[in-house]
């Protein structure tokens, strides 16, 4: 569905991505973890086409980012970005509307955008308006929003950053039930999850990205293993197999002395 | 609970009667001050007078019919178009910057008409016939604040896209030299011409001709209905310009192609009346508060309540210092200032 080839993106004087591979697949769940500053969101905005390449190239379909009419790609591939800013009190379902932008006015808009609230659990909120709903509310209405711009037929590339970031216990597993059900219709979908528990419960396939490299990719027990989360994260972390699901267990605290007189990391 | 047939009311204020009373308060606002002055014209013979061309006997005195025809009409009409065009700039302007406290103004359009007309009058287009006059006036006024407009987009583009963030700092420095301009002009300006530039600074629909109301309705109702075409994508801009971009959005050709009515529709407008300060900023407020934040209603709605704005200053302006009278812009600020003043409190309460 769609790949991207070595590629290299430069910011500020620093190469955030030094030539990475990155390709999902229609039906499958792509989960790009790593350590903060690793490159996970930009690799994503390099999916979608919103970040200049230094080197590389991205295909969708086959076809290069760069072919694609803006019309043409919104209908295939939708982004939920961490940040949203709106400005003016639009209601839910206005918001959840103005993903159809490329489809032009359809008769079935209103029903896309009744199935896209219902999906998030927010048809209850469709007459609220945007600004006066919680932080978690506002990013399942933008999750809302994509899946409306994606509601159609042929497999769509689901591009989703943090989609967990602002929600409770119930509510993420609500979206990467959304993630994943979008995977299992024929459409693929790749997740930037901080929550590497998360990423094996939701991902056929999980990439561990640091310092703008690939360090692994693979099913999940290939990828989340002891040695991996230890070069990625630092962290000595133990990877545990309840019923046939895998749980990463950080070890004990350590409390971090309030006033160090030293580098306490060294 | 209602049915799904509810997702998209089409308007917050049931449809249609919404519309048709606020366009009907226009037109009985247009008849009113159309029968309004020195010379006073009952409504029915206004009517009758509107509707001879089309074959009705009017039983109305000689007078009535000239001072109808050749003074009030063109200046009603005028200040009902021009009401609607800065309204609708307005609106187009908000959306453009994503901050409802935005004002065409901004762009620069205002302050380059003024430092034009300005000019023009020191020049010495006051001595020249009153047609020529104010046609020279105008013509500097448009064409200053065209200028004014591709300067602030020229210092604002970067790698070929317009910062909307650089174009709000690029408005307030040309603003600023502006200012400076045409402080220096007033300096060297002799008595009559400081009166007059005064008084179009004020703005005013006073001088309005047939022409005037020819040229208002062709630079402001084209680019209106143009504008509306970017309705839909000026909503999804309110996202911010990724997720804009992202739902298919040309996000680039929209924001010039706002530029540039705006630019248009308010620098016609101010030069054919000066500058009348306010009604940009307040009046897509008020339609906001009717209609909602969609630009689908928000334009049209922005269109109606301006016309509406404008002929009813206009006739506040004519009648309570008669037999004088006050400069309309003097009016919409005096009035809008205190409700932008109202906006802010509101907002600050808010955060």
């Amino acid at each position: 569905m769609i790949r991207a080839d070595g590629v290299r993106v430069v910011r500020g004087g620093r190469e955030v991505l030094q030539g990475i591979d990155v390709e999902a697949h229609a039906g499958e769940v792509l989960a790009l973890v790593g350590p903060n500053g690793a490159g996970k969101s930009t690799a994503l905005g390099v999916l979608a086409g919103t970040v200049g390449l230094a080197g590389g190239t991205v295909a969708l379909q086959g076809v290069d980012l760069a072919h694609w009419s803006a019309s043409a790609l919104a209908k295939v591939r939708g982004l939920l970005r961490q940040q949203h800013e709106l400005a003016f009190a639009f209601q839910v379902h206005e918001v959840v509307a103005l993903g159809r932008f490329a489809h032009g006015g359809r008769a079935d808009d209103e029903e896309r955008v009744r199935r896209a609230l219902l999906r998030v659990g927010l048809w209850g909120l469709r007459d609220r308006a945007y600004d006066a709903l919680s932080g978690g509310e506002r990013q399942r209405v933008q999750l809302a929003r994509v899946l409306c711009q994606l509601d159609g037929e042929g497999p769509r590339l689901l591009l989703l950053d943090e989609p967990t970031s602002a929600q409770d216990l119930g509510q993420q597993h609500r979206v990467l039930g959304v993630a994943r059900g979008m995977a299992d219709a024929g459409h693929a979908v790749v997740v930037v999850l901080h929550d590497l528990n998360q990423a094996a419960m939701v991902a056929d396939r999980v990439q561990l990205l640091a310092d703008g490299l690939s360090l692994a990719v693979g099913v999940p027990a290939d990828v989340l293993t002891p040695a991996l989360l230890r070069r990625g994260f630092g962290l000595a972390a133990q990877v545990l197999d309840l019923d046939g699901r895998l749980h990463v267990r950080p070890p004990s605290l350590t409390p971090t002395p309030c006033l160090p007189v030293e580098e306490p990391w060294t | 609970m209602s049915g799904h047939a509810s997702v998209r009311p089409a308007l917050r204020f049931g449809a249609a009667p919404l519309w048709a009373v606020s366009s009907l308060a226009v037109g009985v606002l247009v008849l009113l001050s159309v029968g309004t002055g020195a010379v006073p014209i009952g409504v029915s013979t206004v009517v009758a007078l509107l509707l001879e061309p089309l074959g009705r006997v009017a039983e109305a005195s000689e007078v009535e019919a000239t001072v109808l025809w050749a003074l009030r009409l063109p200046r009603v009409l005028l200040a009902a178009v021009v009401g609607g065009g800065l309204s609708l700039a307005g609106a187009l302007t908000q959306g453009l910057f994503r901050n409802p406290l935005a004002d065409p103004g901004l762009l620069g359009v205002s302050a380059g008409a003024s430092l034009a007309a300005a000019l023009a009058l020191v020049l010495g287009a006051g001595a020249l016939g009153a047609w020529a006059s104010a046609a020279a006036v105008s013509a500097a006024a448009f064409l200053g604040g065209l200028a004014a407009t591709l300067l602030v987009v020229a210092i604002a583009t970067v790698d070929g896209r317009p910062a909307v963030a650089t174009m709000l700092l690029g408005g307030i420095a040309v603003n600023a030299m502006a200012g400076a301009g045409l402080g220096l002009l007033l300096t060297v300006a002799d008595d009559a011409q400081l009166r007059s530039i005064t008084f179009w600074m004020l703005g005013s629909v006073a001088g309005a001709t047939w022409p005037a109301v020819g040229v208002a309705v062709g630079a402001v109702l084209l680019p209106a209905v143009l504008a509306l075409r970017w309705a839909g994508a000026l909503d999804a801009m309110l996202l911010g310009a990724t997720d804009a971009a992202m739902v298919g959005v040309d996000t680039v050709q929209v924001q010039r192609g706002v530029v540039a009515v705006v630019a248009i529709v308010v620098g016609v407008c101010t030069s054919l009346c000066g500058v009348v300060g306010f009604l940009g900023l307040v009046v897509p407020h008020l339609a906001r508060l009717l209609v909602g934040p969609s630009h689908r209603r928000l334009l049209p709605m922005s269109l109606i309540l301006g016309a509406g704005l404008l002929t009813a200053a206009d006739l506040v302006a004519r009648v309570v210092v008669a037999p004088a009278e006050l400069p309309v812009g003097l009016i919409t600020t005096l009035l809008g200032g205190p409700f932008f003043v109202g906006l802010l409190l509101q907002r600050r309460g808010r955060a």
